[in-house]
């Protein structure tokens, strides 16, 4: 079973997005509401690199979509795309979490934040490896 | 002749020996009055006039005497003030020497912000706890605000003379080396005193906080955020007074 390249890319644009956008969002009103004090920096150096090479291959991957003279779709088998979804998902859904549970940690938010790492970074190659495969292969239609 | 010599002699002899019964009665009185005073000045002194507190109130006397007619002695305030202490969790505390009183400090707590204990181990530890009681109210300020830590000390002052407080800020270091300071236990020589009708017992409350920063300390609240009377109320220590 194939499925249009494409369509799965506006899928993983939407989902990456959309997950990026909430972990953003809470970081932001942490920041506002001084929960890191004057220490934010460390919090938004933690986040930056945890979204955002993913962010910036599926939109460089877009605009070169968006600018190239690719004229014929290609397809791609619906196990790997779900894989890779389901994948992001969870990946999203862990960095989530991570900032979600903090109030339940007994360590400073900023030293668990730091500690995620040991969860997040693993996960994050994954991604991002299943992501470039997912995005540089595809066949023909 | 020898009669009179071993009359004399006996009579030398008694004399000795009561004027050495005299003066040891004379000396023993103020042996024991510098031995009081020895141990006196043995005992730690609370600093005098005490450092600004963030809030202060003098407990009602009716709480500590029950009956006008009966005699009190500092020790009958100290087992009464000790027994509501210890109803409460203050188990560990500190005596130490006022004017013609005592002072009784308890160990540093840590606090809810609306003044109620932390449940134990956070009560008696410095380091800011998570979240342990679920609530969607205090999660959310957990999760998006800074989670302050709030600790208090609570010091019971019995003395006969009004005073005033210095103006001089408590440092957390301070407050928590008068858990090492003291004495632990109430000496002979201040609880044996009688506890007279211009004896009041104040409670100065010691409040701090300490921001949501790993190596922050705890800063004195100046004024407190609560009465005196709200957190004796909190820690439950108004109504095990109150009976």
């Amino acid at each position: 079973m194939k499925v249009s390249l494409k369509k799965c890319k506006k899928h993983f644009a939407i989902l990456w997005f959309a997950g990026a956008g909430v972990v953003f969002f809470l970081v932001l009103l942490q920041t506002v509401f001084g929960r890191y004090g004057e220490k934010a920096n460390d919090a938004w150096s933690w986040l930056l690199p945890t979204v955002m090479p993913t962010l910036s291959l599926i939109v460089g991957i877009l605009v070169s979509d968006a600018v190239g003279k690719q004229k014929r779709d290609k397809v791609v088998d619906r196990f790997f795309y779900r894989f890779s979804f389901i994948l992001s998902l969870s990946y999203l859904i862990l960095v989530t979490f991570t900032i979600l549970t903090q109030p339940f940690s007994s360590l400073h938010p900023l030293q668990f934040l730091k500690q995620s790492h040991l969860w997040l970074a693993p996960f994050q190659g994954l991604v991002i490896a299943s992501l470039g495969a997912f995005f540089i292969r595809g066949e023909e239609n | 002749m020898g009669h009179e010599k071993k009359a004399f002699a006996l009579i030398g002899f008694l004399l000795v020996i009561t004027i050495i019964v005299i003066l040891g009665a004379m000396l023993i009185p103020s042996c024991s009055q510098q031995c009081e005073e020895a141990a006196m000045a043995r005992i730690p002194e609370f600093p005098w006039p005490p450092p600004q507190a963030s809030s202060t109130i003098v407990i009602p006397s009716q709480f500590l005497v029950y009956s006008a007619d009966e005699t009190l002695r500092l020790r009958d305030i100290d087992e009464r003030l000790s027994a509501a202490m210890e109803k409460c969790g203050y188990v560990e505390k500190r005596y130490y020497a006022v004017p013609d009183g005592f002072a009784i400090v308890t160990r540093l707590e840590q606090i809810n912000s609306d003044g109620t204990p932390k449940d134990p181990p956070e009560r008696w530890s410095i380091a800011v706890g998570p979240l342990r009681c679920f609530s969607l109210r205090e999660y959310l300020r957990t999760l998006f605000s800074a989670n302050p830590g709030y600790y208090r000390i609570i010091v019971f002052i019995i003395t006969p003379h009004p005073f005033s407080q210095s103006e001089a800020k408590l440092s957390s270091d301070e407050a928590m080396d008068w858990l090492q300071d003291g004495l632990n236990v109430l000496p002979n020589s201040i609880g044996e005193r009688v506890c007279t009708n211009e004896h009041n017992t104040t409670a100065l409350i010691y409040e701090f906080k300490r921001l949501d920063e790993v190596d922050a300390e705890p800063n004195q609240i100046l004024p407190g955020r609560l009465t005196a009377q709200d957190h004796l109320k909190k820690s439950e220590l108004w109504s095990s007074l109150e009976r």
